[in-house]
């Protein structure tokens, strides 16, 4: 007697971890909204927050968030150009605070960042104009966060966190972030979603360093895989079983030498401990302790 | 019998709890006013759930919290009677655990005692992922049944719940409701829902349906260091439907009327607990492993 039933082939073929990727952003929206009104408000009694527009659909998102959360009179948005910022990135910026109707400021960074380098003969890389930049920024930020009694918003997501294409202690400094555990392509979905303009969610984004730049030519790999392969990594496959399931093996090099050479970047700074008080280590209290 | 749980999606103060004791005597209020017979608060209600080293200083005894929220209840209400269930982070000695407590507050009437019920001991204490639990309280080593003025409950803290284990001990000890006080950070928004509270309604529904008993889950409500918690209060009943569901991610009391018929046409139709009685003897002793048990 042989087998009469049907034989199925019921493995899966997609990738397991690549269904996370695709959010219900209804409800990821209202959670986002919810941490803003508590972080901002209710843990740290602010009403009003700062946040630097860069006519980036990171920033963009930011704002569309912050001002669904806390009102559109409660967000002050910061154009903050270089000399090499592009005036694209300026009008995208001040699309964005019109279709918001949020406060916005343009405060110029470049008489700051010419000063602070013309006391150093040394060479001015773009990744050192960056790092200044970026810092500066930060600098305005907080002061004129500190003027207003606002809080600083941040706006870096997940994947330039994973894969350390940020300034430490410049675009991560800001106390609170909406963004952070979101993959840039979850941030463009976000942005479709929230009804920030087409113009900023499908350019190619860009540190608006140079001419022609973009994340994605600096990273050598685009987005939509860095994203598939970081998650993978995340979700506790190894390299060899991504490879396995299909990336080429240079992508997942890219992805897996950017993440662990950044490390230290996604920490506080090592705190040399000479006693068993040390903060951190044995004195440990959640950033939110009696608020 | 019916009558009626008050479930609160309670936001505390962080680290505060004399201002959480106060709130809740408040909410107590409120419930009593609503009819409530019982109200269920989440875990760690009285302080937060994130605290790190800081359960030193927001521990509180069993006995303390009882007898200040006794005092609020008496003279804000006098002469009304009304049980609680909630979380704290307990000082007993030098040892603190993640606790919950069930106390029967307010006015006697002769019949029930007044006080402290009982005090469950959370026994899974997760570390791992955002959860560091085993490094800042003691785990509870026992998981028993008590009895009220409603009938027999258990207490699972979170995720005890999520060990069948519990839920076999409680049915053996006669349990006809489980209250679980808990607090899950929310995470997966793939779904209609968070893709944890998706999962506890998975969850609560089996353990109900296992064990033909109530099965009331409370959450902490509100964001603590970007982990935020859902609300979404449930109550499944003893087939394991879903009876009624709290809002997402905001503060309320959830009130559900409770028929105490419904667990034993439950129990009759499905007598899973009857069958477990009967094979546990057998099954018992395969719970310890080989080499132990041939050790004894």
């Amino acid at each position: 007697m042989g087998w009469d039933g049907r034989i199925v082939d019921g493995t899966r073929d997609d990738l397991p971890f690549a269904a996370d990727m695709e959010l219900n952003w209804e409800l990821t929206t209202r959670w986002l909204e919810a941490f803003l009104r508590d972080e901002v408000q209710r843990r740290r009694g602010f009403s009003r927050v700062v946040v630097g527009l860069s006519g980036g659909v990171d920033s963009s998102v930011a704002a569309y968030l912050a001002a669904r959360a806390l009102g559109r009179d409660s967000v002050y948005g910061y154009r903050m150009p270089y000399r090499t910022s592009s005036q694209e990135s300026l009008d995208h910026a001040q699309l964005v605070a019109e279709d918001l109707g949020i406060h916005m400021i343009t405060h110029p960074i470049a008489e700051a960042v010419d000063s602070l380098l013309s006391h150093d003969a040394g060479e001015v890389s773009p990744h050192r104009l960056g790092n200044v930049c970026s810092r500066m920024r930060m600098i305005v930020l907080f002061d004129q966060g500190f003027k207003l009694g606002a809080l600083p918003l941040g706006t870096g997501n997940k994947s330039e966190r994973m894969l350390g294409y940020y300034t430490w202690h410049g675009d991560d400094a800001p106390p609170i972030n909406p963004l952070g555990d979101l993959y840039k392509t979850q941030v463009w979905s976000l942005g479709r979603y929230l009804g920030v303009p087409d113009v900023i969610v499908d350019k190619p984004a860009t540190a608006d360093l140079i001419r022609g730049q973009t994340d994605e030519g600096d990273l050598g790999i685009t987005y939509a895989r860095a994203d598939l392969i970081l998650q993978g990594l995340l979700s506790g496959y190894t390299a060899e079983q991504l490879i396995d399931r299909g990336f080429a093996p240079d992508e997942v090099e890219v992805v897996r030498a950017r993440v662990d050479s950044t490390h230290w970047k996604r920490q506080l700074p090592t705190t040399a401990m000479v006693s068993d008080t040390a903060i951190g280590e044995h004195y440990l209290r959640p950033v939110d302790y009696a608020r | 019998m019916r009558w009626k749980l008050a479930q609160f999606q309670f936001r505390p103060r962080k680290a505060d709890v004399g201002a959480n004791l106060q709130a809740v005597g408040e909410a107590l209020c409120v419930a009593h006013d609503q009819g409530a017979r019982l109200a269920l608060f989440p875990e760690a209600a009285l302080s937060g759930y994130i605290l790190m080293g800081g359960v030193k200083e927001a521990a509180i005894e069993a006995d303390e919290a009882v007898s200040r929220l006794q005092a609020h209840l008496v003279s804000a209400r006098p002469g009304a009677t009304i049980e609680v269930c909630l979380g704290f982070y307990e000082r007993d000695g030098d040892a603190i655990y993640n606790s919950a407590l069930h106390a029967r507050l307010g006015c006697s009437d002769g019949s029930d005692q007044l006080g402290l019920l009982h005090v469950h001991r959370k026994v899974f204490l997760p570390s791992s992922g955002v959860c560091d639990e085993d490094r800042y309280v003691t785990r509870g080593h026992s998981v028993n049944c008590y009895d009220t003025s409603m009938g027999r409950m258990a207490i699972f803290i979170c995720e005890d719940a999520w060990h069948s284990i519990c839920g076999t001990i409680a049915a053996l000890h006669g349990a006809e409701y489980i209250l679980i006080p808990s607090a899950s950070p929310g995470r997966g928004f793939a779904g209609a829902t968070p893709q944890n509270v998706a999962e506890w309604s998975q969850v609560c529904s089996l353990l109900a349906r296992e064990h033909g008993c109530f099965v009331a889950r409370t959450d902490l409500l509100g964001f603590e260091g970007g982990k935020g918690f859902a609300g979404v209060s449930t109550v499944h009943g003893p087939d394991g439907d879903l009876v009624s569901e709290g809002p997402l991610l905001e503060e309320a009391m959830v009130l559900t009327e409770i028929n105490t018929d419904d667990t034993r046409i439950a129990r009759r139709r499905a007598p899973l607990t009857a069958g477990l009685r009967e094979t546990i003897a057998v099954l018992a002793r395969q719970l310890m492993p080989r080499s132990t048990t041939e050790d004894c």
